[in-house]
């Protein structure tokens, strides 16, 4: 199969008639890194599934209007975060039970779930990250599991790169003495 | 071992691995499940999307007869001049039962009182025929002027 850049793809969308094409390139290249940056959010299989649509979705009505001011991995991830942190607040107003956190509630949904396949210590770690506070916890996720530059988290996130480094320490910090808790 | 620290878990001695998989088949079907969302969302949309004027046409039309029907009504309550016949009737019947007493200085002065700054040599002329014809019709000009005013 032909491998098109990110800016034949956009072209394709745009100008050759060819919108779903170029749409389902675009699907099968960034689900599974959406579905993970997602999923490391929310932890729940079906919150994930329903965010990833509605993201690509947003990208299939939007594309068209898309300036390529940013590339489109980071401008589609952009749209993954926000959907995500919109979720995430939505669910804060309208929890079932409002008095506990939304990290414990978080935390109760990662120990409930039947797709978690970690062991005992992976748990905790998770369990440490879905205590952070949101925006703590997504500057970890990027940077931890997803592996992602300061340079392409600054641009998706629209922080400095120094903001992020102060964050993404403090978060190790705080899941550190997470961990060593009885 | 006794007074020995125990071991203090850091992140790194943590494997870096991803406990949080998609269930097995997840992927397979996912682009078809989306494009039958978009279809479903489009479809939903067309039917919804109209323009609100297509929409509510039928409820426009109705308001639009119901608006006019007001219109109308008003229209016929404030501009057709009930009681203007009614001042007619009256000054007719003035004008044939006072017919003796007139005035024709009073009338004069009257006229030129309030005649306006734009009033031109035709109007005057105009108005001076009016009030001989009215001094000869004997009219009573004072109750005229009570039921014009």
């Amino acid at each position: 199969m032909q491998e098109y850049s990110e800016k034949e793809l956009v072209r394709l969308f745009k100008e050759y008639n060819e919108k779903e094409k170029a749409f389902n390139l675009i699907v099968m290249r960034y689900r599974e890194r959406l579905y993970r940056h997602i999923r490391q959010m929310v932890f729940n299989h079906d919150d994930t599934d329903d965010i990833l649509q509605n993201t690509l979705i947003k990208v299939w009505k939007n594309l068209d209007n898309f300036r390529e001011e940013s590339n489109l991995f980071t401008w589609i991830y952009r749209i993954a975060t926000n959907e995500t942190l919109t979720f995430i607040r939505n669910s804060r107003r309208s929890r079932f039970a409002p008095w506990e956190s939304v990290e414990q509630t978080l935390s109760h949904t990662l120990v409930d779930d039947e797709f978690f396949s970690g062991d005992a210590i992976q748990k905790k770690l998770q369990e440490a990250v879905a205590a952070l506070p949101e925006k703590q916890r997504l500057v970890f996720t990027m940077r931890y599991f997803e592996e992602m530059k300061y340079e392409d988290m600054s641009a998706i996130l629209s922080t400095s790169t120094g903001a992020l480094k102060a964050s993404y320490h403090h978060a190790v910090r705080k899941i550190e003495n997470f961990m060593n808790e009885d | 071992m006794p007074g020995r620290k125990p071991h203090k878990i850091r992140l790194e001695d943590i494997p870096k691995e991803n406990p949080l998989k998609a269930p097995e088949g997840y992927f397979e079907d996912f682009t078809m499940r989306l494009h039958d969302r978009i279809a479903r969302e489009e479809a939903q949309q067309t039917e919804t999307g109209k323009p609100w004027w297509q929409t509510a046409r039928s409820q426009m039309a109705l308001a639009a007869s119901l608006l006019l029907l007001a219109v109308f009504a008003y229209g016929i309550m404030r501009f057709i001049p009930f009681e203007r016949f009614s001042k007619n009737i009256n000054y007719a019947e003035a004008v044939e039962n006072n017919l003796e007493n007139y005035d024709i200085d009073l009338l004069s002065d009257y006229y030129d009182v309030n005649a306006t700054p734009e009033s031109t040599p035709e109007d005057t002329a105009y108005t001076t025929a009016v009030i001989t014809y009215l001094v000869n019709e004997d009219v009573d000009l004072g109750l005229i002027m009570e039921d014009l005013h």
